[in-house]
């Protein structure tokens, strides 16, 4: 059962994931940590911009940034989606799911089983 | 009679890369059948019928753990090997009727193999 709190950190991550471009940042950040430099300039956003884009993805939890010397490295937090893609994953008709038991069975099946 | 009666329609469809026969084996054979559609670790079954067969009965009455008793009653209306199977079936949750309908099954049985 979900409780408020996790209630309250899915409005927020769905809210984060709710705009192209920040779904862009965390694409390219699950690939590993950039600048945020790096971040904008693939978009053509100036840096508040990507900086208020982070900020939104930050409150969600999905990002973390670090400053080392003048420059601030963005990192994808490991794991933060997990809780949205079992939601979504859960979001199936039991036709969906028995549909997707038979691929799994026809797929793993051996090739010489069938008769 | 009380309540309302809704009507829907759905379409599922599944690209599987194996050959029609093996398909339609996992339909028609019974242990096949069993393994892709009752045979899960969720669900206990309490009763089992297959008569797979035009005018035969198809039973799968079971449990999912914590949840209700779930009767699904079918009769195959038509089969034609490797082509289409129809079937109409009646569903009981906790011994109310929910759902009663036709499905046209594997009405598209097509195996594209050159990928």
């Amino acid at each position: 059962m979900p409780n408020s709190q996790e209630a309250e950190r899915a409005d927020l991550v769905f809210r984060a994931l709710a705009e192209a471009r920040r779904r862009a940042m965390v694409e390219r950040l699950v690939r590993g940590p950039a600048s945020v430099s790096e971040l904008a300039a693939p978009a053509g956003l100036s840096l508040p911009t990507v900086l208020q884009h982070l900020d939104v993805l930050a409150d969600a939890g999905i990002v973390t940034s670090s400053k080392l010397g003048r420059t601030r490295t963005v990192s994808f937090v490991p794991g933060s989606l997990d809780g949205t893609a079992t939601w979504l994953a859960a979001q199936r008709t039991s036709a969906e799911q028995q549909a997707d038991r038979l691929v799994t069975h026809l797929e793993a099946a051996p090739e010489g089983e069938a008769p | 009679m009380t309540g309302t009666v809704t009507h829907a329609s759905f379409t599922l469809t599944r690209d599987i890369a194996v050959p029609v026969e093996r398909t339609f084996a996992a339909f028609a054979d019974p242990a096949q059948k069993r393994a892709w559609f009752t045979d899960r670790p969720d669900w206990d079954t309490t009763e089992d019928a297959f008569d797979f067969r035009v005018g035969g009965t198809e039973i799968a009455e079971g449990r999912f753990h914590g949840g209700p008793l779930s009767r699904f009653v079918a009769r195959y209306t038509d089969i034609v090997a490797d082509e289409r199977i129809v079937l109409t079936y009646d569903m009981w949750l906790d011994g109310a009727r929910r759902e009663e309908g036709t499905r046209g099954l594997l009405d598209d049985l097509a195996a594209y193999l050159e990928g």
